[in-house]
């Protein structure tokens, strides 16, 4: 392999491990605080997608279109919070789990029938596809996009959760909740909270998928959620490093599969992956950054 | 006895086919001790939790004359009052300043710098040990950690849950003489102790729980020297 291709599999690898990042860490920060993996995750970042699709159509710029699409999502995420996960807060951990994946059929057929069961062509602006020199070596300007975003997101919301009032009112929530309100907490405040954070997530995340993919259809999210979910075990459930570090992992992983197997063993992929998974598993049951699950309400 | 800061009538706390609470009625009044002592399983800490709305419980319960039963408990912190949980459920991936700062999150970002300063000074062995994760603390500074936290919450009302449980003498000490000067500083405390002796010492009224009803309430010197207290934990074991 030379250096060009070694670079080049490495931009990819952190591309799209830091998309998986981007959308485990939305996963995490809600299964932190709530014990509850929400399943319909992955359609916040279909919503996104679609919104560039409303906005760009109705001739605003694309960065604006991003604008819009990742309040939209974070808006959507809030909604779902406050419509269907409150009434059902507190109840069994299944219930939560039916309810968020309830949601998330719910809005697939919302796209399905409200916009189109067809995938929609996304126009992603030129320069987007174009390669940029960096360090003398080319790369995409969508994976250096991904990249940098992915960077400061993660940097953004340590600093929200280190040093705001409201960060660290989450984390209390997540350690003990009971003992949250006891510090007169508002409980919902720091859920809603949640909740918006992981619709900005989401809503980057999908921004940058359907940058690279150049269309949005009603299923778009379906995979990335299970993958984040993936990467959510392997760094350990609830555990916001093990999500940012299990999200790059499995992305990296798929991509170095990608270039290093065989063309014959190159359908056996997702489960070669989905195999070294289950052997880290078995060493460390709790994930890479596995915390238990104590004090879960 | 002063002006009642807060007052319990008839608190009743049920779990399935236990009531573990009769109708208990005891008030606080401002700068005053009350401890609430008994054997295990008395019902003495459902009795702190319910007030707090931890827990859900009937009856009524004002806070300077104001109604607070089944208020939400986060709001009632912002009305002052405050319950140091047993076992001392201090956040333990937190660090001490941000346990410090989630007690103080029903303030002011002006007042929770101040109440950090004050309770700096109360714990100086904490102000060394800011960034430190609070679960690596001691068990006496954990519970001084938790005795703070909700002091940052500038309650008017403090319920302490075992505050001495697990702890070495010396530190038990060091623990009862700050709740005497928070005491001194008007606060109205309510005691939860199965350490009766030592809680009847700084209290200035002692209430006495036994199988979820209060048997008996008397000055604290009165039944220290009495032993009554003694003989109506005869029959339960300590």
């Amino acid at each position: 392999m030379n250096s060009e291709l070694i670079i080049q599999t490495l931009v990819n690898a952190l591309s799209l491990g830091g998309t998986y990042a981007l959308l485990a860490l939305g996963l995490a920060i809600i299964f932190s605080i709530l014990g509850m993996i929400n399943f319909a995750h992955g359609d916040l970042m279909t919503i996104s997608g679609y919104a560039i699709v409303a906005a760009t159509s109705a001739f605003l710029s694309f960065g604006i279109a991003v604008v819009f699409a990742i309040a939209l999502t974070s808006l959507a995420a809030m909604a779902t919070e406050r419509i269907a996960f409150r009434p059902v807060r507190g109840q069994s951990l299944a219930t939560m789990l039916l309810t968020s994946y309830a949601v998330g059929v719910l809005l697939h057929v919302v796209f399905q029938n409200a916009i189109s069961p067809r995938p929609l062509p996304v126009p992603v602006p030129a320069w987007l596809s174009q390669q940029i020199t960096f360090f003398g070596y080319s790369i995409g300007a969508i994976q250096a996009l991904s990249i940098t975003s992915t960077l400061v997101l993660i940097v953004a919301l340590v600093t929200l959760l280190r040093f705001s009032t409201i960060g660290i009112a989450m984390r209390a929530a997540a350690q003990d909740f009971p003992i949250a309100k006891l510090m007169g907490i508002d409980a919902n405040r720091a859920i809603l909270s949640a909740f918006a954070i992981s619709g900005v997530l989401a809503g980057v995340a999908g921004t940058l998928w359907v940058a690279q993919r150049g269309s949005v259809d009603p299923l778009m999210g379906f995979m990335p959620v299970i993958k984040a979910f993936i990467a959510t075990v392997i760094g350990g459930l609830g555990s916001l490093p093990g999500a940012a570090i299990g999200g790059l992992l499995l992305g990296a992983t798929e991509v170095l599969l990608r270039s290093a197997l065989p063309e014959a063993a190159l359908p056996f992929r997702d489960a070669i992956t989905l195999l070294l998974v289950v052997v880290l598993l078995l060493a460390r049951p709790n994930g890479l950054m596995g915390s238990t699950t104590e004090s879960r309400q | 006895m002063p002006s009642p800061v807060l007052s319990i009538e008839g608190l009743h706390v049920r779990y399935g086919a236990i009531d573990a609470v009769r109708s208990v009625s005891f008030s606080l009044g401002e700068g005053e001790i009350v401890a609430l002592i008994g054997p295990n399983g008395a019902g003495k800490s459902s009795c702190a939790n319910a007030i707090v709305g931890l827990v859900p419980s009937s009856g009524a319960i004002m806070l300077r004359g104001r109604a607070i039963a089944g208020m939400p408990t986060d709001r009632m912190i912002g009305l002052g009052l405050s319950l140091v949980p047993e076992g001392r459920r201090i956040f333990p991936r937190l660090t001490v300043l941000e346990n410090l700062i989630a007690g103080g999150v029903s303030r002011t970002a002006s007042e929770r710098s101040q109440n950090k300063d004050s309770m700096l000074k109360l714990f100086p062995a904490l102000s060394t040990r800011l960034q430190q994760q609070a679960g690596t603390l001691s068990g006496g500074e954990q519970q001084m950690l938790a005795i703070g936290r909700a002091l940052m919450g500038s309650p008017s009302v403090l319920l302490l849950d075992e505050p001495s449980l697990g702890l070495a003498p010396q530190i038990i000490d060091e623990i009862f003489q700050l709740i005497v000067r928070l005491r001194d500083r008007g606060v109205a405390i309510l005691l939860v102790e199965q350490n009766a002796e030592r809680a009847m010492e700084i209290s200035d009224r002692t209430l006495v729980m036994v199988g979820g009803t209060i048997r008996r309430e008397a000055k604290s010197a009165e039944l220290a020297q009495s032993k009554l207290a003694e003989k109506l934990y005869m029959g339960a074991t300590l």
